[in-house]
C-alpha cells in the first residue's frame, strides 16, 4: 500500500487564521432580542505549517474549541479570515492591507502611508499570484494606480480624508475578492464541501462522538457516502472502500473483526482510535484533535498520543492540538499557543515556550501544575480571582484584574501580539514598547 | 502497620462484589489498608480500579446491588460494616466525611449554600439558634476563603463557579471537624489554576483540624505534591502502598512503573512514550493470580495462577507482585 498524502509537501503554512472573530449573541425576551454577545474569540491570528503541531491550551471557557470549530466552519466565524493552502505572498500581502484599514478606519494614516497601502494594492494586483477572473484584476489594478496618483497629490488634510475613503472602498472590493476565492469562510457552500474532506477534527467524548447504532465500518467509511470512494484504487465502489477501511482500521490499531461491532462494544481508548480512523478515511491534510485523551486515562492516553505521533509522520499530517494539558500539549507539539478569555497570550516554539515562558498568565498556568515527582514538591499558588465572564471582557488586558504586575496601561490598552525574537510572540505591556529594557534587568 | 503511629482507620480483606445478571462483579478483592492519624494518603489508579469504592465502602454506601461481602472496617476501635443504618448516620459528616468529584452535582440546587451548609452544623452539633447557625456559616466560608462569605450565604449553587463550590464542600465536609476526610477526585472538574488554591486550602486546612485525609486521584502530579503516603490500586486490589518519595524514587510493582513512566511530564519531553499495553481487565471475570498478568512486560509462570501476596519489600512499603515474593523480602 502506498503513503497517504502528500509525498512531497510544499513548505510554509498549510493555514493562516487572519484576526478571528467568534461571537455568540445572548438571546432575552420572547422576541428573542439580542442583547449581548459572548466574546469567544477575538483577534485569534495563526498560522500552522505543514507536517507540524501547533497547541492550543487554555483553561476551560477560553475559547479554544470554538477556535478549532470555527477553522472548520462546524461554526460559522462571524468576523475574520481563515485561509487554507493560499499562497504565502498574498496572505502577507492581505495582512498588510487589512492593517492598513485598521489604520484608515481609526483615521491614524498619513500621506505616506496612503500612497504605500495604494502601492501595494497595485503590487499585489500586477504581481499574477492572485488566482482572481482577470477582469476583475483588470478593473481593480485600475483603481489602484488611480489612488496611488490621488495619494501622491493629497497635501491637505481633507484631501487626505477624501482619498483615505476611497482607498476604503477599494481595499474592501479586493479584500473581498480575495477572501471570496481563498477564504473557506466565504467560500460558498459547495466549494467548501471539497475542503472538507481535507479537514478533519477527532472530538474530545468518544462516547457521544460515534453513532451507538452504527457499526464500526458504517462509521469509518460515512464519509465516502458525502465525498465518493476513495481515490486511490481500482474497481467497484463498495470493494475500494472496503479496502481502504481496511486499512485504515489496522492503522489504528485494531482488526478486522472489529468492523461489524457497534460502539458500545468497545473501550473509551478503543473509540478514539475509531474517531481517528473515521477522521483519516477520507486522507485529510489538516486535523484538529479537541482534547482527544482528556477521557481517557493515563496508560490508555499514552497509547492515543503515541499512535497520533506516529500517524502524523507517516501521513504528513497537520494537528491543531486542543487540551487543558500543558505536559501533554508539550509533548506534541511543535509550537504552543496560549489562550485567555478568547485571545490568544502567548505563541511560541515548545521548547523556546517552555524555556522562557513570558506572559503572566502562561507563567501562573506553568506554576499551577502538579508535577508527578515529590522531590519537586513546592507551593503553587494558582490564580486569584475567578476568570471574568467573556460576556463583557475586561477593558485593556483580558488578564489585568488578576495580574500581579499591571501598569497603568493595561487597565486602557489592549496589548497587540508582537514578536519578542525567535518566533515568541506575547501580547503583554510588559514585553513591548519601552518597557522591554527594564523588564530583563 | 507501623509501630510508633496510632492508626484511625484499618481496611482488611475488605471485599465488595455487585452480583450482575450476567455475574458477579468483584469491584474490591480484599483491600488492606491502614490509615494513621494526621496523614494524608493517595489511592491512585485508573478509572474502574476501585478506588471510589473503597470510599464508599468506608462511608457504607456502596450502590445497590453492590455489597460488602467479606472483611472488615474498623475506625477508632468500632467494626463500621456491624454498626447500624442509625449509628451510621452519626459517623457520617460528623466523624468521616466526604468530597465528591462534581462540585455541581453534589450541591442541592433548590437551597441556598446558607441552609445547606447551616443543616449539617445544626444536625450534628446541635446548635439551633439561628444567630449563631449563622454566624457559624459565615466563619464556615470565611476559612475556605471565599470573599463576601455574608453574600455567599444567601447564594444558589448555580450562581457560584466551579472553583467556589469545591471550597463549598470543603466547608460542608470539615464543617464538623471529622477524624478523617475522604475527598474523591477534589480537583478533577477545576482548572489547574483553581486546582493548585483547592489542593494548598484542603493541605492547611486538614492540618490546622489534626484530620486525616484520604485524597482519591488519577493524577500522580496531586498525589506527589499532597499526600505522605501513596497506594496504587488496580483491579480491585492495592498493589503498592509506600511513603510519597520512597514511591515515585524506587515503584516496584510492574504497574506503577509503567502508571509513571506513561504520564507526560512537564520540562521532559521525549518522542515517545511508554505505554502500558492493552486495557484493564474485565472485573466479571476472576482471576486466581494477578490481574495485572496480561499487560506486564515482566511475568513469570506463577503470575496468571497463583495470587500474589502482600510483602514488604523494605520498611514500609508493600507489594505484591511474584517478582518481590520469592526471597527478597
Amino acid at each position: 500500500m502506498e503513503a497517504i498524502g502528500d509525498p512531497v509537501p510544499a513548505p510554509g503554512p498549510l493555514l493562516d487564521v487572519v484576526e478571528l472573530e467568534k461571537l455568540f449573541p445572548v438571546k432575552k425576551g420572547v422576541i428573542g432580542r439580542t442583547v449581548a454577545h459572548v466574546h469567544a474569540a477575538e483577534g485569534v491570528s495563526i498560522s500552522i505549517m505543514r507536517g507540524e503541531t501547533l497547541g492550543l491550551v487554555g483553561e476551560s471557557g477560553c475559547g479554544k474549541t470554538t477556535v478549532g470549530r470555527s477553522i472548520l466552519m462546524l461554526l460559522r466565524p462571524t468576523g475574520g479570515y481563515v485561509f487554507f493552502e493560499a499562497p504565502g505572498e498574498v496572505v502577507n500581502a492581505f495582512r498588510v492591507l487589512l492593517a492598513a484599514r485598521k489604520r484608515l478606519m481609526a483615521r491614524r494614516m498619513t500621506v505616506g502611508d496612503a500612497g504605500r497601502t495604494a502601492e501595494a494594492m497595485v503590487a499585489l494586483l500586477s504581481s499574477g499570484s492572485l488566482d482572481i477572473p482577470s477582469d476583475k484584476c483588470s478593473k481593480l489594478l485600475e483603481r489602484a494606480e488611480e489612488m496611488r496618483t490621488l495619494a501622491s497629490r493629497a497635501s491637505t488634510q481633507k484631501a487626505l480624508d477624501a482619498v483615505g475613503k476611497k482607498i476604503t472602498w477599494l481595499l474592501d472590493d479586493l479584500m473581498g475578492e480575495v477572501a471570496r476565492r481563498y477564504c473557506i469562510n466565504h467560500r460558498s457552500r459547495d466549494s467548501l464541501k471539497k475542503l472538507r474532506a481535507r479537514m478533519q477534527i477527532v472530538f474530545q467524548d468518544p462516547y457521544s462522538s460515534l453513532d451507538p447504532r452504527h457499526t464500526v465500518e458504517r462509521i469509518v467509511g460515512e464519509g465516502f457516502r458525502i465525498h465518493g470512494p476513495p481515490k486511490t484504487g481500482l474497481g467497484e465502489r463498495a470493494i475500494v472502500e472496503r479496502e481502504r477501511i481496511h486499512e485504515i482500521i489496522e492503522e489504528v490499531g485494531l482488526s478486522h473483526d472489529h468492523l461489524s461491532r457497534l460502539p458500545h462494544e468497545f473501550s473509551g481508548g478503543q473509540k478514539q482510535r475509531i474517531a481517528l480512523a473515521r477522521a483519516l478515511a477520507l486522507e485529510p491534510d489538516f486535523v484538529v484533535l479537541d482534547e482527544p485523551t482528556s477521557a481517557l486515562d493515563v496508560s490508555v492516553q499514552a497509547q492515543v498520543l503515541n499512535l497520533l505521533k506516529r500517524l502524523q509522520e507517516k501521513l504528513n499530517l497537520t494537528y491543531l492540538f486542543i487540551s487543558h494539558d500543558l505536559s501533554v500539549v508539550e509533548h506534541m507539539s511543535d509550537r504552543i499557543a496560549v489562550m485567555y478569555l478568547g485571545k490568544i497570550v502567548e505563541l511560541a516554539p515548545t521548547d523556546e515556550f517552555f524555556k522562557n515562558v513570558t506572559h503572566p498568565y502562561s507563567k501562573a498556568l506553568v506554576a499551577s501544575i502538579p508535577i508527578p515527582d515529590p522531590m519537586q514538591r513546592k507551593e503553587r499558588k494558582g490564580i486569584e480571582g475567578e476568570v471574568p465572564s467573556p460576556v463583557n471582557p475586561p477593558k485593556g488586558c483580558r488578564f489585568h484584574p488578576r495580574c500581579t504586575l499591571t501598569l497603568p496601561k493595561c487597565r486602557t490598552d489592549e496589548p497587540e501580539l508582537v514578536d519578542i525574537g525567535g518566533g515568541h510572540m506575547v501580547a503583554c505591556h510588559l514585553y513591548c514598547g519601552p518597557m522591554v529594557t527594564t523588564v530583563s534587568s | 502497620m507501623i509501630a510508633g503511629r496510632e492508626p484511625i482507620l484499618e481496611i482488611r480483606a475488605l471485599k465488595v462484589q455487585f452480583p450482575m445478571e450476567e455475574g458477579t462483579v468483584t469491584a474490591l478483592d480484599g483491600v488492606d489498608l491502614i490509615v494513621y492519624r494526621r496523614e494524608s494518603i493517595g489511592i491512585v489508579g485508573e478509572t474502574g480500579c476501585g478506588k471510589s469504592m473503597t470510599a464508599f465502602s468506608i462511608l457504607r454506601l456502596v450502590p445497590p446491588p453492590g455489597k460488602i461481602t467479606s472483611g472488615s472496617i474498623i475506625f477508632k476501635g468500632h467494626e463500621l460494616t456491624k454498626l447500624s443504618d442509625d449509628q451510621m448516620r452519626s459517623v457520617r459528616g460528623k466523624m468521616i466525611s466526604m468530597i465528591f468529584q462534581d462540585p455541581g452535582t453534589s450541591l442541592d440546587p433548590v437551597f441556598t449554600i446558607g441552609s445547606q451548609l447551616g443543616e449539617v452544623i445544626e444536625l450534628h452539633q446541635n446548635i439551633h439558634d439561628r444567630a449563631l447557625l449563622n454566624a457559624k456559616v459565615v466563619d464556615m466560608l470565611k476559612m475556605v476563603r471565599i470573599a463576601a462569605p455574608e453574600n455567599v450565604a444567601k447564594q444558589y449553587p448555580h450562581e457560584l463557579s466551579g472553583g467556589m463550590k469545591q471550597r463549598v464542600m470543603i466547608a460542608l465536609a470539615l464543617s464538623c471537624s471529622p477524624d478523617l476526610l475522604i475527598a474523591d477526585e477534589p480537583t478533577t472538574a477545576l482548572d489547574v489554576t483553581i486546582q493548585a488554591q483547592v489542593l494548598n486550602l484542603l493541605k492547611s486546612l486538614v492540618k490546622n483540624f489534626g484530620s486525616s485525609m484520604i485524597l482519591i486521584t488519577h493524577n500522580l502530579g496531586v498525589v506527589a505534591e499532597t499526600c505522605d503516603r501513596v497506594c496504587i490500586m488496580y483491579a480491585g486490589r492495592i498493589v503498592e502502598e509506600a511513603e510519597t518519595f520512597e514511591l515515585f524514587r524506587t515503584p516496584l510493582h510492574p504497574y506503577t512503573w509503567g502508571l509513571l513512566h506513561a504520564f507526560p511530564k512537564l520540562g521532559q519531553k521525549k518522542d515517545e512514550l511508554s505505554a502500558i499495553r492493552g486495557t484493564v481487565p474485565n472485573l466479571m471475570k476472576p482471576f486466581p493470580g494477578c490481574p495485572f498478568v496480561d499487560r506486564c512486560d515482566k511475568s513469570v509462570a506463577a503470575c496468571s495462577n497463583v495470587r500474589p501476596d502482600r510483602v514488604e519489600a523494605a520498611p514500609g512499603h508493600f507489594v505484591s507482585c511474584h517478582l518481590y515474593s520469592g526471597g527478597g523480602a
